[in-house]
């Protein structure tokens, strides 16, 4: 019974955690078609220091980054990478 | 997007019109990785496996090493292979690549211990979105002295039957289309190969059985 309820304790902690993913930027992309794309901008980010979490949604064409507490990540590293990558940059929005 | 259609349209009007020779054909997914990776590329069909271990350094190039035996002939090629994108066009929801393959290397011949200098120069173009996909590759291959410049032709269709989110497992359905002008009254002359593709995360799975009732099975594994 104990473990049954961790279970249910661990799962819904997912949950939540997945539905509370707060990002600091959003990055429309243009050319994020497939998970190798995908694979390629959260390997990129998530090299850097600054950021804490990566989420992106193919459908969209949106990167969504967490940033770690404290930290920043200018306009011009996002572009740059972004290009590095292969793909073009549509707009940077940041969420306050 | 009417302007990549007219682009791989006017590529399978080549693709049809083509040549009168042709032995290797070779379509891969995606031959340059992201920036500072490796890749295992394997491929198993009707003519031959081939192993592609290449290393990205950037979304340019690709620099690797081909291991190829085939099937009937008794031939081996060991080459080294430069992929390199010429031209690539990012859309909202579609993405277009033009690249350049190069292969220089030399092929064993096991009955006669003879080998010959290995030539292979493939054009690919593909236009995917996250529902359609499409690929054409024109090619010429010299595999001296005997054979001399042969030319080759493939082309894939594919769609995915539904959509999921990024890291979940994507499916593809694909028909392969292959032209080998130089298989006079052979059942290679045409082949067309129905495949899926499974597709997650760094990992790409292709089976598939062609006309002649032979495998495909194709995989791939990015590090």
């Amino acid at each position: 019974m104990k473990n049954i309820f961790l279970i249910l304790l661990f799962s819904c902690s997912s949950l939540l955690f997945a539905e509370s993913f707060e990002a600091d930027i959003n990055i429309h992309v243009k050319g994020l078609v497939c998970d190798f794309c995908a694979r390629s901008v959260e390997k990129t980010f998530g090299k850097l220091d600054s950021v804490e979490a990566i989420k992106v949604d193919l459908e969209a064409g949106v990167i969504y980054l967490d940033l770690k507490e404290n930290q920043e990540l200018n306009d011009e590293i996002i572009k740059k990478l972004i290009k590095a990558n292969g793909y073009s940059l549509e707009s940077i929005e940041r969420n306050p | 997007m009417i302007k990549h259609l007219l682009y791989a349209f006017l590529f399978s009007l080549i693709f049809i019109s083509s040549y009168e020779n042709t032995t290797k054909v070779s379509l891969n997914a995606r031959p340059i990785s992201y920036p500072e990776s490796w890749t295992l590329m394997q491929q198993l069909n009707w003519e031959k496996i081939n192993l592609h271990y290449h290393y990205s350094p950037n979304i340019k190039n690709s620099i690797g090493f081909v291991y190829a035996k085939y099937d009937n002939e008794d031939e081996q090629l060991y080459a080294g292979q430069w992929n390199h994108l010429l031209f690539r066009k990012n859309e909202k929801k579609s993405q277009a690549n033009l690249y350049s393959k190069l292969q220089l290397g030399q092929l064993d011949l096991e009955e006669s211990d003879e080998s010959y200098f290995h030539l292979d120069y493939q054009l690919s173009y593909d236009w995917e979105t996250r529902r359609h996909f499409y690929a054409v590759s024109l090619g010429t291959t010299y595999d001296g002295p005997e054979e001399s410049f042969t030319q080759n032709q493939s082309a894939r269709i594919g769609i995915a039957p539904y959509l999921v989110d990024y890291g979940k497992l994507h499916t593809w359905l694909m028909l392969q289309f292959e032209h080998h002008p130089n298989e006079i009254d052979s059942d290679n002359r045409l082949i067309w190969t129905p495949l899926i593709r499974l597709f997650k995360g760094d990992v790409l799975i292709e089976l598939g059985v062609n006309s002649n009732q032979k495998l495909l099975f194709n995989s791939i594994i990015r590090f």
